[in-house]
């Protein structure tokens, strides 16, 4: 306990029963003692949870548009760029393109109008990463797209946000307002040329409209609906001007390239990508949230050290990455190192950075399923492969669920996944198969029992599971019998128990109540 | 509208007077209560926990003790969060109702 | 300046093209046939059917050739095994979600999707599953959507929206439950549609078409106690044939006549004789109001799309349309009166139908402003290609019948009224007739080549009686646009204006024969059956139509002079403001 310099503030008591518990029970006094923070280094989400949001002076006390400045007075757009070349960043929005060779494409193409866009139309189920940033640290985005500006040439910038955040929206809202009066934004900024201004723009709820060109239509005005690539915003973006969009999660990386220098960033991460990347980690695990770690830091690490395993003792069976355009990483990737190639090469992507674990009780089909549902109500039906293509491999795998299917079905399926994939207009559309794929190379065991067999074995398929006691188990405790809404199990006291498969309705309460795990598929 | 000067001035001043934000050895007088207002947090009610560390702060006349609102501390699973700086207590699953004990363990 | 060329292979062979060539253009100049179907040159090049795709080398996934353009020194294969099975798929996709009764299908024979499906060998649907089902809107007199036909092209929504710059109709819903409707869903009878049928036009599949009336046409035939009369527009005669497999604008007059009088018809006239009537009356209309500095500029009135449109959209400047009815409306008036009292028979027993190039004019025909004595001027509308399925349906081979003339003495016609069925006609022959009675001479120079041609907007200066008369000709609704602009701001500084709502005129009205994709990118289907109706105008041997001895005839005997009580009466009509959505 100490005294504090001067004053009557002493360091109080902590209040036990409140204290963050560790995984494994130990108390932890301080954030820095929690495992879930000691393998994640923070960049992008430096200031989340240190400063205010809604204070700009905040956001000045820790380095907050010093970069800007040093940008608009000491530095030439091209030092920029090579400087964001150099530091090796690339797009955290999914596809990874290397970010500072946009801004000079962008820069490079001819036109007196051009604009800066951000892209915060974060849509993948379970991904809150760009939303968390605009909530906590938006000024990191506004000043990263004004330094962006200044290096393309543009004066106007779009923030292209999703209704649904409404918190994000009315931080933005005020941090754009603080900005403004502070004169960041708006004519001769730091008593230079330079003019920028930025203004917002709230999506309707349309996965689709993540998609650049869409959303870029979207702000038009128009149907958000992809267009044809080439030609590439950098090029024919908004209203046809050269155009450069960057997602949320790069943007907030910017300024720190820009203070603490490219070589210091490119020290981050793997050979090919650099920094760090922020993950909304859900599912079954159990420390659900928001994680930001270098690149290269492997899938067991993530799942294990910092989300501190999987709940109830059960076993890992994949991860999910890159939401519904994503593949999922089977147990024998969990030592991948993430970064965009690794998880490209054993048929996932970063994604913009949704990770979904998975224990042994889900069924891949159905995880397939799952996704395929969500393309096919977010599908713009624009193109055909899409519109139909994805309503058909969702039929397709309606009917595998159900205990339906053939092995024939198996192989539409592939034959459909792959034209898809290839024919597609946009993004959306070309890795919409990529759930189904991705299953399919580490789960056709399963595909398999679903179309041949009629068997579900992570019983989530209600239609064809068939849930039974494995008699060497069981100790005749009767639990089981007891958890049972429908009196379905039967035996009597001490002896082993039995499902009445008629009477049967396969919720799984049983499969939860037995303690020596003696009740399966 | 501010001057660069202006703006340098802002950073140094209030740079010092958030030190303790970052610095669990900070030299000050003050503590801060951060709350998460990330919207996990938010939606298990961390705008009422911050609402109630102001006005028992307030009825008690403590005036160097501040309460910040934050963005996401991470770990949504624990929320809503509370942290303590400079010391940097973290506190999980808070509800309202502790706010109460929370600074009377504080601010001692 | 030198055009920059590009060179390229396309399966192996070298092509040298413009630059701004899209890949499907390039590989079309060396013989390379690339499927298409939701392209529709200059109209529709968005890429959304993905029938057109090809392998470009060093490119991820496919390129979509019909709007790529193309690069020095790519490689490109447009029938690679990939690419084969590709288009394969997504044929039988849209296949899989189309209603396949293809035998009752009025595009049975010229469907686009109908014609790739054989081409590519679907024998059976390898995707089927769930189809949309949809409510057929048939509340419109002139068009029938059935969207369980739909192959969401989107032709038909560039037609409306980027041609006619109309946009009564777009995409609603998302994936699998997108489709094109309306403002709302609702019946394109109570939007803001002006019955154009461009849409029709562009849709490859049946999914669009006229509300078919030959039914009600069959049962007056087999009447014994009702005089049928047709009347022809016309435009028709320059492209009927096309539906027979003849050459597009071939003139086929003669059979056309013969195929009516074989169909049973009682009288077969011609609605150029009704163009004569309108001519004088537009003429004179003009003459007044130019005399008298009054409603200038003067607009015609013969397109119903076009009059529907002004009525829902430029209200204000309803009193510069000409109050003339259009020429079939005037021909079907003097046909109950005039030519009922002659011959002697009861008005109420005479049905007039009109074959007509237009499905707008379905519209215009039940207007309630039509009618004389409690009878509609004209008793129904069917289009050249109705007109077709009849001489089909009735087993007349076209193609070898006797040319024969119309009858008399409602079958004369001049010239000038033949060019009518053109953007440019209706001016032409005005000025013609304008020009001789203001002068008081039969003037030779009869020809007004500034006013011909398929520009959107002509715009021409000519001489009268000494005094200048600015003109203009506008086809195309979006073209109508900028001139009703122009009015309204106060810059027009020309007096008179001819409008058709079809671009090209009636020669490419929404009732003439459809045309595919492919025949729309290789030929100039306008400009061939325009330059058939200019043809028959040169041959006439009387084009101003105030010298048609049966116009003279009739003002003599009963409507005196243009602009009498009873041509105000049975030959002018009245335009009301019109509200754009009814819901």
């Amino acid at each position: 306990m100490k005294k504090l310099f001067g004053t009557h503030i002493v360091e109080g008591n902590k209040v036990e029963r409140l204290l963050a518990k560790d995984i494994d029970g130990t108390k932890v006094d301080s954030l820095d003692d929690l495992n879930f923070y000691k393998k994640q280094k923070r960049i992008a989400l430096k200031n989340c949870g240190v400063i205010n949001p809604e204070e700009i002076d905040e956001y000045i006390a820790f380095d907050g548009y010093q970069a800007l400045e040093k940008v608009l007075t000491k530095m030439s757009p091209n030092d920029v760029i090579e400087e964001i070349k150099k530091s090796g960043i690339r797009g955290r929005g999914g596809a990874g393109f290397l970010t500072g060779k946009k801004w000079e494409l962008t820069k490079a193409s001819e036109g007196e109008q051009k604009y800066v866009v951000c892209n915060a139309d974060e849509g993948d189920p379970g991904a809150f990463m760009d939303r968390s940033i605009l909530e906590g640290d938006p000024h990191s985005v506004l000043e990263a797209m004004a330094i962006a500006a200044y290096c393309i040439g543009a004066n106007k910038g779009y923030i292209y946000v999703r209704a649904e955040y409404p918190i994000a929206v009315k931080r933005l809202e005020i941090a754009i307002k603080q900005a403004r009066d502070y004169g960041i934004l708006g004519k001769h900024i730091f008593d230079t040329d330079f003019d920028f201004d930025i203004e917002i723009r709230l999506g309707a709820g349309a996965f689709v409209c993540g998609e650049e060109t869409a959303l870029l239509e979207s702000i038009e005005g128009k149907r958000g609906q992809p267009r044809v690539k080439p030609p590439y915003p950098a090029n024919s973006g908004l209203w046809g001007k050269p155009t450069l969009i960057n997602n949320v999660e790069t943007y907030a990386n910017i300024a720190q390239i820009i203070l603490k220098g490219s070589t210091w960033y490119s020290s981050i991460g793997t050979e090919q990508s650099k920094g760090t990347k922020v993950f909304a980690l859900g599912g079954n695990v159990n420390n659900i949230g928001l994680v930001e770690v270098p690149m290269g830091t492997t899938l067991r690490e993530i799942v294990y050290d910092i989300g501190g395993g999987i709940p109830n003792g059960r076993d890992f069976k994949a991860a999910q990455t890159g939401g519904p355009s994503g593949g999922c990483i089977p147990k024998e990737h969990l030592d991948t190192p993430i970064d965009y190639e690794s998880l490209k090469e054993i048929g996932s992507m970063m994604g913009s950075g949704g990770l979904i674990v998975m224990d042994d009780t889900k069924c891949m089909v159905s995880l397939a399923k799952f996704y395929l549902e969500f393309t096919v109500s977010e599908s713009c039906g624009k193109c055909t492969p899409c519109r139909i293509g994805t309503k058909r491999m969702h039929e397709i795998l309606e009917k595998l669920c159900e205990g339906k299917g053939s092995e024939l079905d198996i192989y539409k399926l592939e034959k459909l996944a792959t034209n898809i994939q290839k024919s597609s207009i946009c993004g959306l559309g070309q890795s919409a198969p990529n759930p189904v794929i991705s299953t399919l190379k580490y789960f056709r065991e399963e595909f398999k029992e679903h179309a041949i067999d009629k068997n579900c074995r992570a019983l989530e398929c209600k239609a064809m599971s068939k849930i039974t006691i494995h008699e060497e188990k069981c100790k005749g405790c009767g639990l089981c019998q007891k958890s049972c809404p429908v009196t379905a199990i039967e035996g009597e006291a001490r002896e082993k128990r039995v499902i009445n498969q008629e009477k049967c309705i396969k919720c799984g309460t049983c499969l939860t109540s037995c303690p020596f795990k003696a009740i399966g598929g | 509208m501010k001057t660069i000067t202006q703006l340098h001035k802002i950073r140094e001043e209030k740079r010092k007077e958030l030190d303790l934000r970052v610095n669990t050895k900070a030299d000050t007088r003050e503590k801060h209560i951060l709350v998460c207002q990330g919207t996990g947090c938010t939606s298990s009610k961390s705008p009422e926990i911050l609402e109630t560390f102001k006005k028992i702060l307030k009825e008690k006349g403590i005036n160097n003790v501040r309460v910040i609102k934050t963005g996401c501390f991470g770990l949504c699973a624990k929320g809503p969060i509370v942290i303590i700086r400079p010391e940097d207590t973290f506190y999980a699953s808070v509800t309202p109702e502790d706010c109460e004990e929370i600074i009377r363990n504080t601010y001692c | 300046m030198k055009e920059e060329l590009i060179t390229l292979t396309i399966d192996d062979q070298e092509v040298q093209v413009k630059k701004g060539t899209t890949i499907l253009q390039a590989a079309k100049q060396v013989g390379i046939d690339i499927p298409t179907l939701c392209f529709l040159k200059d109209i529709n090049e968005v890429g959304d059917c993905r029938m057109c795709i090809v392998e470009v080398e060093g490119r991820r996934g496919f390129a979509t050739s019909c709007i790529q353009k193309v690069e020095e020194g790519m490689v490109v294969h447009t029938n690679t095994q990939n690419v084969l099975e590709a288009r394969h798929v997504i044929l039988d996709l849209i296949i899989s979600n189309h209603a396949k009764d293809c035998l009752t299908c009025t595009r049975s024979g010229n469907c686009e999707l109908q014609a790739l499906a054989t081409k590519f060998n679907i024998s059976k649907v390898e995707f089927e599953g769930e189809r949309g089902k949809h409510e057929i809107d048939d509340l419109s007199p002139s068009i029938v959507r059935d969207f369980n036909k739909c192959i969401l092209c989107r032709r038909c929504v560039a037609a409306c929206k980027n041609i006619q710059e109309i946009g009564a109709i777009d995409c609603i819903n998302r994936g699998f439950e997108s489709c094109i409707s309306t403002v709302g869903d609702h019946s394109l009878n109570d939007v803001n549609c002006t019955f154009c049928g461009q849409c029709i036009e562009a849709c490859p599949t049946g999914a669009l078409h006229e509300k078919e009336t030959i039914d009600d046409v069959w049962i007056k035939l087999k009447d014994p106690d009702t005089y049928v009369i047709v009347q022809t527009a016309p435009a028709i005669r320059v492209a009927l044939g096309e539906e027979f497999n003849m050459p597009i604008g071939t003139n086929v007059t003669g059979k056309m006549v013969t195929a009516l009088k074989r169909l049973g018809f009682d009288k077969v006239f011609d609605t150029n004789t009704g163009a004569d009537f309108t001519i004088m009356e537009e003429a004179n209309e003009f003459i007044e109001r130019f005399t008298e500095n009054e409603h200038l500029p003067m607009i015609t009135s013969c397109s119903p799309g076009w009059v529907k449109y002004i009525e829902m959209n430029y209200p204000e400047l309803l009193s510069h349309l000409s109050t003339c009815k259009s020429p079939h409306q005037m021909f079907g008036a003097l046909l109950k009166t005039y030519y009922a009292k002659k011959e002697g028979i009861e008005p109420k027993k005479i049905y007039v139908v009109s074959v007509m190039p237009c499905i707008a004019k379905k519209f215009e025909r039940q207007r309630e402003e039509m009618k004389n004595e409690g009878l509609y001027d004209v008793d129904n509308v069917i289009t050249t290609r109705e007109l077709s399925r009849m001489i089909k349906q009735a087993n007349i081979e076209f193609t070898k019948l006797e040319e024969s003339e119309f009858d008399s003495p409602m079958g004369e016609a001049t010239g000038a009224a033949a060019i009518f069925g053109t953007t440019g006609g209706v001016m032409e022959a005005a000025l013609r007739t304008a020009q001789d009675t203001l002068t008081g001479k039969n003037l030779e120079k009869i020809e007004f080549e500034q006013v011909r041609g398929g520009d959107g907007i002509k715009k021409a200066t000519v001489n009268i009686a000494g005094k200048e008369v600015k003109v203009v000709a506008a086809s195309g609704l979006s073209n109508a646009r900028e001139i009703l602009e122009e009015i309204k701001s106060g810059k027009a500084d020309y007096q008179f204006v001819e409008i058709m709502a079809c671009p090209g005129g009636c020669v490419m009205g929404g009732g003439q024969p459809i045309k595919s994709s492919k025949t729309r990118s290789e030929v100039n289907v306008r400009k061939l059956r325009a330059d058939s109706l200019y043809t028959i105008d040169e041959k006439s041997t009387i084009r101003k139509s105030h010298e048609n001895p049966v116009i003279k005839k009739i003002y003599e005997e009963f409507l005196e002079i243009p602009g009498s009580y009873r041509a105000e009466k049975l030959l002018h009509t009245h335009y009301k403001e019109r509200e754009k959505y009814q819901i």
